[in-house]
């Protein structure tokens, strides 16, 4: 089975790269180049990738933190980097503190009160 | 006869105990909590509420356990069709219609679907459940490791060819679920394998961190670059309900799609993705408005739903009458009838039958209840889409992480799911699907283990799986699956070519 996956995930995967080689030169020549359904590249890596390291640290600072500290923290540097430019206001990061702040204590009540998950 | 006056006597006691009733509904409405959050699954609330039913009597807390497990089937459309996100499992195949309909702001009329299909799958399992148990489930037990190899084998073609994606990427998909399914210790001779020497990951990778890493996580990434982001929440609950009408039009697929649910669910360890996949696969065979799935169909969602609970009604059978446990949830409603004195097996009915009769009345109760519960619960689960998406993709990140440390309280099952949420990503913007990758990880290991145990019952042959009638019907259906439009597409290319324009 191990052998079966290799292999054939390599051959699926050439097909794939291919079949969509061809189909991006042919819709480059025939100009039915679509709009992509999604952020630009850069942005996309950028915050994307921003939010990829806070969620990882996030889950490695599990252990030694604090359960409703580092929730806490998450929440709101993840939602101040998503707030849209009209939400970037004090009410607007107050909004995002206390909302963090009921989110992360309602999760760590529930969690660990009434489901009896051991977090810290 | 005797069947329908114990039925009536069991229907008396329940209708006539207000606190059978109200467990009923708080068993409903726990499960459909804890379907409708990602995270939170429906073994976690029986396992939790077992210890919370010691003092009722034996019969009110199996039901009440039953009615959670109804529920949390249903109520895993929620996310599904609102944000993409299957509260279960067996939702997945729920989102490639339900989702477009929301986003075509049709989320209400989606929802509908779903909770008349969940009733009426529910309804066409627990007729099967009190009229042909025991018969049905010495059928299931007929079948060999050939057969169960073939379904798997089915499931898998379905889902390759479903998703809206070019054919080879949705089998890439789903060897790359397989491949993720083969990591721990190989089931037969015992070695580990792509265990890179962790001990972690000699258990394998579970099921659950897999949906949310490799669903969860790439979605919410996807939803945050969006152009235009999630849907809107509906104004207005009006048009929930479909007319009479409507609902004449798509009587056959549930019908169809709760049988295929039900045999589904009889047979041990199949559970309801497979169900929900082929009963999706066969609505858009036997649909006029084939080209119109995955774009929002209605018949979609139905036949995903209808399957779904046609399989918890299935599960049931095999478990009540024969003492085998389908899947995680069932092996919990065992432990919880064998906690309360039952002994679940072919004497059930002969030991317990007050009790069972009570039991299978309450399922019919408890499926019922669903309609309720959910036409009232969508009102408050449907503010989701209100709120702003700074402040939701946090909230679901956060419950993500939680809700798969809490299925085992591990810490390694966490970076699993993040890794695998990476991985997803990316695969995304590769538009290489991910739903295939989850079913390969949830079929995969049935796939191996039985195919291999055939090959050993026949000596090596691999005929075996074409000299058997039910395998061989099996496994043709699904190379037509795969084969079949890349032949149908080309046939037509060349008639095309061959006729001159008019």
């Amino acid at each position: 089975m191990p052998q079966f996956v290799v292999v054939t995930v390599i051959v699926l995967a050439s097909l794939s790269a291919i079949n969509d080689v061809l189909r991006w030169r042919g819709a480059r020549r025939t100009g039915r180049a679509t709009e992509p359904a999604i952020a630009p590249v850069r942005q996309v890596l950028l915050v994307g990738g921003g939010i990829l390291v806070l969620l990882a640290a996030y889950v490695f600072a599990w252990r030694p933190l604090p359960f409703s500290l580092i929730t806490f923290v998450f929440f709101t540097s993840v939602s101040a980097i998503l707030a849209p430019p009209s939400v970037r206001t004090f009410r607007g990061y107050a909004v995002i503190a206390l909302t963090g702040l009921l989110f992360s204590i309602g999760v760590w009540l529930l969690f660990t009160l009434v489901l009896k998950v051991p977090l810290r | 006869m005797e069947t329908l006056s114990h039925l009536a006597v069991a229907f008396g006691n329940e209708l006539s105990s207000p606190l059978s009733l109200g467990l009923i509904l708080v068993g409903v409405m726990v499960g459909f909590t804890f379907g409708a959050t990602p995270g939170l699954t429906a073994t976690m609330g029986v396992a939790l509420f077992i210890p919370l039913t010691f003092p009722l009597p034996s019969d009110m807390a199996i039901s009440m356990m039953i009615a959670l497990y109804c529920g949390s089937m249903a109520g895993g459309a929620i996310p599904a069709i609102l944000i993409n996100i299957p509260g279960t499992p067996s939702a997945v195949v729920t989102t490639i219609d339900g989702y477009p309909m929301t986003r075509n702001g049709r989320a209400v009329e989606a929802y509908g679907w779903a909770l008349v299909a969940s009733v009426v799958g529910g309804a066409v399992a627990w007729l099967a459940l009190v009229s042909l148990a025991p018969a049905l489930a010495r059928l299931a037990l007929k079948l060999g490791s050939a057969e169960y190899a073939a379904v798997a084998f089915l499931g898998l073609a379905i889902i390759s060819s479903v998703v809206p994606a070019p054919l080879v990427k949705g089998v890439l998909a789903t060897v790359i679920g397989l491949g993720l399914s083969v990591v721990g210790f190989d089931q037969i001779t015992g070695q580990g394998r792509w265990t890179f020497d962790s001990l972690q990951l000699t258990r394998g990778i579970g099921i659950m961190p897999a949906l949310i890493g490799l669903l969860v996580i790439p979605e919410l990434m996807s939803t945050l670059f969006q152009r235009g982001g999630h849907a809107e929440a509906p104004k207005t609950l009006k048009g929930m309900f479909p007319t009479f009408a409507g609902f004449a039009r798509q009587s056959v697929n549930m019908i169809r799609s709760s049988v295929i649910g039900v045999v589904t669910g009889i047979i041990p360890a199949l559970g309801g993705s497979v169900g929900a996949l082929i009963a999706y696969d066969q609505a858009k065979r036997f649909s006029r408005n084939r080209a119109n799935f995955g774009k929002g169909e209605p018949a979609g969602v139905v036949a995903s739903e209808s399957a779904n609970n046609g399989v918890t009604g299935g599960a049931l059978i095999p478990l009540l009458t024969l003492g085998i446990p389908g899947d995680t949830v069932t092996a919990m409603l065992l432990g919880g009838l064998m906690i309360h004195g039952l002994q679940p097996g072919p004497r059930l009915f002969e030991t317990s039958g007050d009790i069972v009769w009570n039991i299978l009345a309450s399922v019919l109760l408890a499926n019922m209840a669903i309609i309720v519960v959910g036409a009232i619960g969508f009102r408050f689960f449907v503010r989701v889409l209100d709120v702003p998406k700074h402040l939701l993709a946090p909230a679901l990140f956060v419950l993500a992480v939680v809700g798969t440390y809490s299925l085992s309280n591990s810490w390694f099952d966490v970076v699993i799911m993040l890794c695998l949420g990476v991985f997803g990503f990316l695969a995304t913007l590769g538009s290489i699907p991910v739903y295939p990758m989850v079913i390969g990880v949830i079929l995969g290991p049935l796939l191996e283990s039985e195919t291999r145990r055939a090959l050993v019952i026949s000596g090596g042959d691999w005929t075996t799986f074409l000299t058997r009638p039910v395998s061989a019907v099996l496994v043709t259906l699904a190379i037509a699956i795969l084969i079949g439009p890349s032949i149908t597409g080309l046939l037509r290319k060349r008639t095309r070519a061959r006729t001159p324009d008019a």
